[in-house]
Formats: structure tokens, sequence, C-alpha cells
């Protein structure tokens, strides 16, 4: 399956330790350093939107944001290209990007709270309505393309998904939930090889 | 698994074929600038006409804190504009005609902003709407779904007429004299595109107000304007309008000037045609700063303007569409949904109340009113513009509009279903009170996005909005209707010119560092469509600025006189003590004392000014000819296309059509009022190139003109391959031949036509 445009989102344990106000100087670090996956252009703030797209690491390639989508805060990582490209390949990336950039907030000197996110629980979003719609069809399409991808993450852990949103002109989103939570260092070590 | 094909064969039926055809084109460019074969100011000006707009770093280049670094995109060298690098983000302006929108374009917007851009939309103070960090790579089928619900970005940006604005009351107002929105519409759609409107210097707004009173549709800071109003004539009330024309803010704002007392109903639109026609061939073209038709009125006085345009009005053909849409006027605009409620007297929540009292505004219907949805700095998620979409669909149908305050409103909404539409917004996060209250701050993009931004005006209206919302219930009551508004640089499109307080971002610099700064400017009027310009009194260091609205404001409430509004009590103080006000504040201090000050807001990167580029608001000066050719070749290329899919029909079809618009772009040179049929551009161009031996070849003599009679005289009904392939050869020599000729003709150097 190929698509221009697609995202993951990790979720934050504890919604209340993020500070928007913190992480703007966080991700213009990111940019001096290059800390994270694809070409970084610019931050953009939009923390005055309702779950809104809070913070975002605009990229040429990948966009990354600490998202309060669904009043859920969390780091989004969105893979974008402006020619359809394999699914599969592409959320190994993103997913990969996710992980690390995770876990620089996890570790990051300069955030007062204490940032720890949930790795057990995984929004998976096809934004391309010409190839995938919102539809049950659809979503076990997408599942069957990225499955491998979370057996990979998840070491065998039963996984469950299921249409994330009701709403037929939302884009197809699976949420992806696993009995078990891994620590972040070893999700990153299980896709280091690739 | 859906089956997956391109936008363009879905939406194929969808589209007018107009429109179809104009992205095709377009996106025909796009390849042809891929293969090197347009020149990049002639793609830049192309691209601009179709909204498609350049961002802050597209020079490939951004000062990170540290240096100044290359944004290495995997383009290389192609670029989509001088300096303007291909990969780079830009930003997609999308007309919205008097702002008015339906639950179908809503939901596909919000697709657009979630699959191109960065899931946000942002409505701007000419109440278009606009996405950020869009790929021109995406555009065309972009463009193709907003024309499948009847939207079109066709010239929301470059050197033409841009969206036509109208009150967001119009038709529901309590002081106007008519609904303005039909003649607003038909004027967006008797411009757009227009053969006259394609040759100006720099832009052309357009407004229409249904008062004289009101803020309204803010006529006199546009280049034309039109206020409603009726006349007893020959015993019958008839609907006329006032003109205004050469009003703009910028750097050098001009208040418009009264053109025309009495136009009736059936005279606009030739008379924007001419006033068009005239700024087209006497408007500055080569210096742009001068080139806004503020300047032509400037220069000619209003009273030669107005011959001038008298003249070219009484010598313009007739075109029936002058008043065609006369007829749709008297059946109205939609109206409401669902039959009028009144509000029962159940108690309800503070948060209701406040609300009601800010955000709704009653009809003249009675029983319905009109709900501003409070947008913070005009931006909103997909998700929120669905939610809007549902609202929409349940409450109000067809009756949403963007307005120039940044925000959007349902009109129609029945009294009854207010608490309703209040729960649902709140559901999505946008019940905000103070809707066009002092918390309702407008700003353009700045340094956020915008190429010319100095200051980031976004982030200090999102500062300045945060405190007064915080102590918004303490608020006096005198402070509560103040309007700030907020430019990022001279520019103005934050329209600080027209606010109570309205700031411009500017850079000073304090020994070795750059301090950014907001110039305070005061006296200006919103109200009387714009009814005066304030001035700058000095300027304040970016982060002193919410202080200094304190300051401001704790002393207007101490001084003003029983029923002084802010612009009084600035004009009895005076600019003189005004600017005591501010003195404390413009004292910078050293930067190892202070270095917060250098910096803007929400940016901790020292300041600096390294990272604006050159910016696209005034367009490209591309010559007419230019354009037009272009079109020709592009016609060519598509041409070639067909022929590459085996439909010849439609190759030949293509080939012989990139020959008339050559000829016609041709033609177009010395007679604009060419109509535009085969015909006519044929018998022009025999005429005027042909007969005159003016377009013969110095080889080939008339060589490459024959294969344009020849295809005109035959029918073809059904060509080969060969023949096709044949006509596309003989097109694009004749392309070449009138570059060839217009080159011979204006001066420029030539080599002639290789054979």
């Amino acid at each position: 399956m190929k698509v221009k445009c697609a995202a993951l989102k990790f979720y934050l344990e504890d919604s209340e330790t993020v500070s928007t106000a913190e992480i703007i100087p966080l991700f213009h670090r990111w940019i001096q350093n290059k800390s994270v996956d694809g070409l970084l252009i610019d931050v953009a703030d939009y923390s005055h939107m309702h779950q809104g797209p809070g913070v975002m690491l605009m990229g040429h390639d990948i966009d990354y944001s600490i998202d309060f989508g669904e009043g859920r805060p969390g780091l989004s990582c969105k893979m974008k290209g402006t020619t359809p490209s394999d699914l599969g390949d592409g959320l190994e990336r993103i997913l990969k990007a996710a992980l690390v950039a995770c876990q620089k907030l996890e570790q990051d000197e300069h955030l007062t709270a204490n940032v720890q996110f949930h790795t057990g629980e995984v929004l998976l979003s096809v934004y391309d309505r010409l190839s995938v719609s919102n539809s049950s069809e659809s979503v076990d399409d997408v599942w069957a393309q990225v499955q491998g991808h979370f057996s990979r993450l998840y070491q065998g852990a039963d996984v469950d998904f299921q249409v994330a949103f009701e709403d037929p002109r939302a884009a197809c989103s699976i949420r992806i939930q696993a009995e078990s939570s891994p620590s972040l260092s070893e999700c990153v070590s299980r896709f280091a090889n690739s | 698994m859906e089956k997956s094909t391109n936008w363009k064969t879905i939406l194929q039926d969808d589209m007018p074929d107009q429109w179809a055809n104009e992205i095709d084109h377009f996106e025909a460019q796009i390849e042809r600038k891929r293969q090197g074969a347009v020149a990049d100011k002639v793609f830049a000006e192309t691209r601009l006409r179709r909204g498609v707009y350049g961002q802050r770093y597209d020079n490939g280049k951004r000062h990170d804190g540290t240096e100044t670094r290359d944004l290495v995109f995997p383009c290389g060298d192609l670029t989509k504009g001088p300096e303007t690098v291909w990969d780079a983000p830009g930003m997609q302006r999308i007309k919205i005609p008097f702002g008015g929108l339906n639950a179908v374009q809503m939901d596909v917007l919000a697709d657009l902003a979630e699959e191109y851009s960065d899931a946000v939309l942002h409505v701007t103070t000419r109440q278009d709407l606009q996405l950020h960090y869009v790929h021109i790579d995406d555009t065309p089928d972009l463009m193709r779904r907003l024309a499948a619900v009847g939207i079109t970005t066709q010239e929301a940006c470059g050197n033409s007429v841009r969206n036509v604005t109208a009150c967001v009351l119009a038709g529901v107002c309590q002081e106007e004299s008519f609904d303005v929105t039909p003649y607003s519409r038909a004027m967006s759609a008797f411009l757009l595109g227009h053969p006259d409107c394609q040759d100006f210097g720099r832009k052309f707004k357009i407004a229409f107000s249904g008062c004289r009173e009101e803020a309204c549709g803010l006529v006199r800071m546009h280049d034309l304007g039109f206020i409603a109003q009726k006349r007893v004539i020959n015993g019958a009330e008839q609907r006329g309008f006032e003109a205004y024309v050469g009003g703009g803010l910028g750097a050098v704002p001009r208040q418009a000037k009264l053109m025309e007392e009495w136009v009736s109903e059936a005279d606009i639109l030739p008379l924007a045609q001419a006033i068009c026609r005239v700024f087209a061939r006497m408007g500055e073209k080569r210096v742009r700063s001068r080139a806004r038709i503020k300047f032509l009125v400037d220069k000619l006085g209003m009273d030669e303007f107005q011959k001038l345009v008298r003249e070219e009005r009484s010598s313009m053909p007739h075109d029936s569409a002058w008043t065609d849409y006369l007829e749709g006027v008297s059946s109205g605009e939609p109206g409401p949904l669902k039959g009028a409620g009144s509000l029962n007297g159940e108690p309800r929540s503070e948060s209701f109340s406040q609300w009601l009292m800010t955000n709704v505004y009653t009809q003249r219907q009675s029983g319905y009113g009109v709900v501003t949805v409070h947008l913070p700095l005009g931006d909103l998620s997909s998700f929120q513009m669905r939610g809007l979409s549902d609202i929409a669909r349940k409450y109000v149908g067809d009756n949403v509009r963007t307005t120039v305050e940044q925000n959007i409103v349902f009109r129609w909404v029945c009294e009854s279903d207010y608490p309703d539409v209040f729960q649902a917004l709140d559901a999505i996060g946008l019940s905000d009170p103070g809707a066009g209250t002092v918390v309702d701050i407008t700003a353009c993009p700045g340094t956020d996005t915008c190429k010319l931004g100095i200051s980031a005006s976004r982030g200090l209206a999102g500062q300045l909005r945060t405190q007064l919302a915080a102590k918004n219930e303490f608020l006096d009551d005198a402070i509560k209707n103040l309007k700030i508004k907020i430019s990022g640089c001279f520019n103005s499109c934050g329209q600080h010119h027209i606010s109570d307080l309205g700031f411009y971002g500017a850079s000073r610099k304090v020994g070795v560092h750059s301090v950014p700064h907001f110039q305070v400017v005061i006296g200006g009027k919103w109200k009387d469509n714009a009814g005066s310009y304030g001035l700058a009194v000095g300027s304040v260091p970016s982060k002193t600025v919410p202080k200094v609205v304190d300051v401001v404001t704790e002393r207007f409430v101490q001084e003003r006189q029983k029923g002084e509004v802010f612009q009084d009590w600035v004009g009895r103080v005076g600019k003189k003590e005004f600017r005591a006000m501010l003195e404390p504040f413009m004292k910078v201090p050293a930067y190892d004392d202070d270095p917060e000050l250098y910096t803007d807001w929400n940016d901790p990167r020292e300041f600096s000014t390294r990272d604006m580029g050159v910016g696209e608001c005034a367009g490209e000066i591309v010559s007419l000819f230019s354009m037009e050719i272009t079109k020709a070749e592009s016609e060519a290329f598509e041409a070639q296309l067909s022929l590459d899919d085996g439909d010849w029909k439609q190759a030949d079809k293509r080939a012989y059509q990139a020959m008339l618009l050559s000829a016609r772009a041709l033609v177009r040179t010395e007679f604009l009022d060419l109509p535009n049929d085969p015909q006519s551009i044929v018998d022009e161009f025999h005429t005027r190139f042909y007969a005159t031996e003016r377009f013969f070849d110095k080889y080939a003599g008339p060589k490459f003109a024959d294969y344009l009679f020849a295809r005109h005289e035959s029918s073809r009904k059904d060509p080969d391959r060969d023949s096709a392939h044949t006509l596309i050869e003989e097109s694009l020599l004749f392309i070449e031949a009138t570059h060839a000729c217009e080159n011979r003709l204006t001066g420029a150097a030539t080599g002639g036509v290789q054979l």
C-alpha cells in the first residue's frame, strides 16, 4: 500500500507534565543539533489552540509535534511526501523517529517535569483519502501492512487494534494497544539495526 | 483496499471546465518549470496568481540562533521563483469571496489541511483562508479538490484582483441599506481571470459595505470600495452605491476617496472594469512601491482619474455579464434552516451569558442572530473545522462566513438554539467569549511564516490575548471594546492603522545586538469603514508591549471623560504626551543586563533580521505578453501529453489552441479588447501582423503564420498520430515565431527562429 502521509502518536503518561513554553526552545535545540531524523526547518507554536497540534517541529519529510489532539498530549511524528510511498517502509521510519524523539524528551535535562511516555498505546493515522478512507475495511488493510512492525515493537505481546474515530470524514486512524508497555530504551533497541 | 487513482480523474465531472483547465495548465507549468522551460520570474507570478505563495526560509537558509545554515532540500538547484527553493514549504491562499462557506466546503478544507498542511487552517484579515507548509507539488490536487466544491485559488495572490470582501452581516444587519452579498459575488465572478485584469503593476482589492457608519467592509482602506445606498428615482426606489477609489494600507497608507456619489447597481461591474483598464494602462509597472492604484489617483488627481475612467467606460464593448446576475438578486440569499424562535427564560451559566453578550448579534429578522466563533489568532484545527461544519448542517445550512477579524460567523441561528450552539462550540473548544472585544486581537503571520516579517506579531498577539483574557472580568468597559491589531512589519497586513492600539514590527540596534521592537500606532478608527488611520508615536521593545498596554489602558480609564472613546482621549491627550508615556519603555538595557529583551515572543533565538527575504506580496513584474504566451506554451505541452496518451484528437485540439493563445497574446499587446473566439483572433492576427508582414520571419517569411491559418481553416475531425504530431511541431514553431515577433517589436535582441 502506498500513501503520501501518515502519523504516529505516543501518549504521555501524565498529561500535566508537558510545558509548551519549554518545548519551544527544546525543538529549536533539536534543529541546531540535528537531534532527530529528517531535514528540520522551523518551530511553529500552536499552543493557543484547543486540543491542537501544540508545538510543532516542522520538517521537510517528517514533522514532530507535542500534540494535544483528543485532549491527550503526546508526541506525534508525521511522515509526508509529495508522491506516495510504501506505508510499511514509511511507518518503520517514523516509528523509529518517534521512539528516538520520545527518548530524547524523557532524557532532556532542561525540562522541569518528569516527562514519561506510555509505549503500550499508539495512534496511527493515514492522511491520504485518495488511497485510504476511514472505514473498517481500510483499517483492516492498513493493519495488515503494518502489523509486523508492531509485533517487533512489542516482541510477541498481545496487541489489539481498533478504529480510533467513528467519523467517516476523519483520516483513517487505528488505535494500537499492547498488553505490555516496554521502556523506551527497549523499544529503540528493537529497531536499532534496521 | 479502495482503488487508488488520482484526484484529476475522480473529480473531473465535479469541477467547472474552465477551472479544471486552468489547474491543468498550472500543473503543466510546474512540469515545464522542472524541465527548465519557464523563467523564474514568470513561474513565480504564475504560481502567485494561483495563490501559491512563498514562506519564510524558502531561500534555503535559516539562522538557527548560532549561525545561518543551509537547508539542504532534495530538489538541489531547482527553484520556483527568484531565490525560492522548490522543495521549501510555502503558503496556499484560498479565496473565499465575501467569506461565504458551506458545510461541504468546510469538510474539504479540513481534509486538505491534514493531508497537505499542518492540520491548521488560518483565517486572514481579508476573509481568505490560508494553509501553511504546503509543497508546491501538492498544489494542483489541492486546487482540484477545492474546485470540486466551488472554491478557487485563482488570483489569490500576485498582481491581480484579490478576494472581494464584504460585510459579514450583509442581509441580516439592522443598519444596512440592503444586502451587498449578490453584488460582491457577481464582482468576484466577473473579474476572476478577466482579460482586463491581467496586466496590473500591483494587486487590487475590492470591498463592499452595507452602510457607511460601521466598520463593515472597511471600504475606505481598499483600492475600490462600494457602500450601499438607495435612492428614489422617478418615484421608484433604486439600489446603488457610493464608489470609493485609491485606498490602501501598507507602508504608505491612503484613505479611499469618493469617486462617484451614485453608481446604479447595473453600473458597478462596468465601472470596476473601466477602473481596472485605466489602472492596467496607466498604473506604475516598474517601481512596485509606487504601483498601487492609490499612487495613480494621487498622481492624476481625482478629477482627471474620474474623467479617464468615464471615457474608458464609454468606449468599452458591451458585456451582458454586467447585468445578467441582477435577475438573481431579487431571489435573495440563503435564508434560515430552521423556523424562528426565542431564547426561553431558563437560568443559564455565567459562561453562556458572557458568550451571549459578546458573541451574538441580534439580526433584524426577529428570532435570529449571528453567532461569532472567536478563533484565537485566526487559527482552527481540521478537527474543529469539521465540528463547525456539523454545527452548520444542524443549525444554519449554507450561512457561514469568515470575517476580517479572523473569525467565523454562523448567520441565521435561531435564538432558541443559542444554548445548543454554545454547547456544540464548547465541545470543540471554540466557545470563548470576547468576539470583537479587546481580547479578539488581529495579527498577521509575522515572523512565524512571512518572509517580510520583522517581529513576532502572532507571538505578541497570543501574549496580549492571554494577559487580557485573564483579567477580562475586571477590565473597565471602556477597555473591553478597544481594538488591538498587530502587524509583523510596516506593510500592515494586520491592519494596525485602523485600530485603537496598533503595533507593527521593527528592529533596533543596541550595540552589536538587535532588539525586536514594535511601533505603537494610535488614532486609528475601525468604524466608519476604517474611518481614519493612526500614526506611530514611538517604538518599544517587543517584550515590553504588554506593560505598555497596561499603562496606556489604565491611564485611559483614569482620565477619560464621560462617554469619551479611546480615539478622542488620544486626541485630547496629544501625541507628545502619549509619547512621554512610552518613553520609560523605549530605553533598552544592555544585553548583559536583560538578554530576554533581545529575543522575540516564543522564539529563544537571539533576535536578528537575517531570515528576512524578498516579499512576494507585490508579485513579479511580468508583462501581459509573457503571462499569456506562457499559457500557449503550457497548452502545447499538454498537447504533447495527450499525444503520449494516444489521444490524437485532444492533441490536435490543444496544439491548435496553443497557436490561438499565442496569436492572441501577440494581438493583445496592442488590442486589449480582442474577443476570445478563434475567428476574431485569427482575423485580427491576420490584419495586424500578417497583412503588415510584421510577423514574417527573416528567413521563413510567412511560413509559421500559415500553420495557424491552415489549421484554422481545416476541420480535422479524425486526426491520426502523424497529423497530431505535425501540428504540435507547428504550434511550437508558431510560438517561437510569436516570441521573436514580440522581441522585434519591443526592440529586444533576437536571433530569429532556428529552422
